[in-house]
């Protein structure tokens, strides 16, 4: 049986694993017991080379080599996009008539939300808590809670780390969140599940394909629509499936609201 | 077999910055399972330093900064016995 020392090179390869293990903790309690702090200058850090990236990616995209490709990619993104369309503006409508029942019924309340538009800075796939930053913080008066928009006036998340230039935000779909939604009156917990969110309906109620999910807890604003509807008989509810009608990756801006 | 780490571990840490989160993740995993790569550990924290959030996350725990440790020394053994 060898005899291993530290000193020899397997010791030493040990060794440097073992400090990095007890460097890696103290970074991440360092991390949490300043709120941030460390990750707020690696977003600050990382920030510009994901803007060259992005341009490099783009240039790449445009120069005419993949062309052929680009214009097949073009084409059914726009196929995509009309569908995508129609759907959008039935659940806006659909989202749009519920509110102003709502509005007419609470007329003395409705004040017009104050709020900014952002850039999306990070990649949307990147990250496995289903986050991405956005290039407003602090100093534009963002702050930590606010909702996030769509141009459709879609929710798509909550700002959930709040730096003076860069804010973290947390997909509404993102795993273990939780919203409470309506949904044809029915009151359910839609909980995310990475890019679509499910809910559980009693039988009894109606729910269709298209339906909007409107979240109280968001000023009333649409977080999805209904996508798929397992209605077997067999399960003691139906399971709801909501999802945004567009693509998050194909956003540039978001609107930002407290 | 240096040149190998160091390519991976670029990839990881460009994956952590563009590409889905499951490349550094496999970076993480084939890193730890060839070598004792303290940069699988770096990688998993980076990762959460640039992503975490603790509403979205595993009973507000950093997963990637975990895992990245755990995976790195469960390998220890294997690599103990035949790659070293």
């Amino acid at each position: 049986m060898a005899i291993r020392q530290t000193g020899t090179p397997q010791g030493t390869g040990r060794g440097n694993l073992f400090f990095a293990t007890l460097i890696a903790i103290l970074i991440v309690l360092i991390n949490m017991a300043t709120g941030g702090k460390i990750s707020s200058l690696a977003r600050d850090v990382v920030a510009p080379i994901s803007n060259i990236g992005g341009k490099i990616g783009e240039d790449i995209t445009q120069n005419g080599y993949f062309s052929s490709r680009r214009a097949l990619e073009a084409q059914i993104a726009a196929l995509q996009n009309e569908v995508q369309q129609e759907q959008l503006q039935a659940a806006a409508f659909s989202a749009l008539e519920q509110r102003d029942t709502s509005l007419s019924a609470l007329e003395h309340l409705a004040q017009t939300a104050p709020g900014l538009a952002a850039p999306i800075t990070s990649s949307i796939v990147s990250s496995p808590y289903g986050t991405f930053t956005i290039g407003a913080g602090s100093a534009d008066y963002v702050l930590q809670g606010a909702m996030v928009l769509s141009d459709e006036g879609f929710v798509v998340g909550k700002v959930v780390q709040v730096q003076s230039h860069r804010s973290l935000v947390a997909q509404i779909f993102a795993s273990r969140m939780q919203t409470t939604v309506s949904i044809d009156g029915a009151a359910v917990v839609a909980s995310g599940e990475g890019g679509e969110a499910e809910a559980q309906v009693p039988h009894g109620i109606v729910v269709s394909q298209g339906d909007p999910a409107i979240a109280p807890e968001y000023d009333d604003r649409p977080i999805g629509i209904v996508q798929h509807v397992d209605s077997n008989p067999a399960n003691a509810q139906q399971a709801v499936y909501i999802a945004l009608p567009i693509s998050l990756a194909s956003l540039e801006y978001v609107y930002v609201t407290p | 077999m240096t040149a190998l780490r160091i390519i991976v571990a670029v990839v990881g840490f460009f994956g952590a910055i563009f590409a889905p989160w499951w490349i550094p993740a496999a970076c993480i995993v084939l890193l730890s399972l060839r070598f004792r790569a303290w940069e699988a550990i770096a990688l998993g924290v980076f990762m959460d330093l640039l992503w975490f959030s603790p509403e979205t996350s595993f009973h507000g725990l950093p997963l990637l900064t975990i895992g990245a440790i755990v995976i790195v020394w469960a390998f220890e053994p294997l690599r103990s016995e035949f790659l070293t």
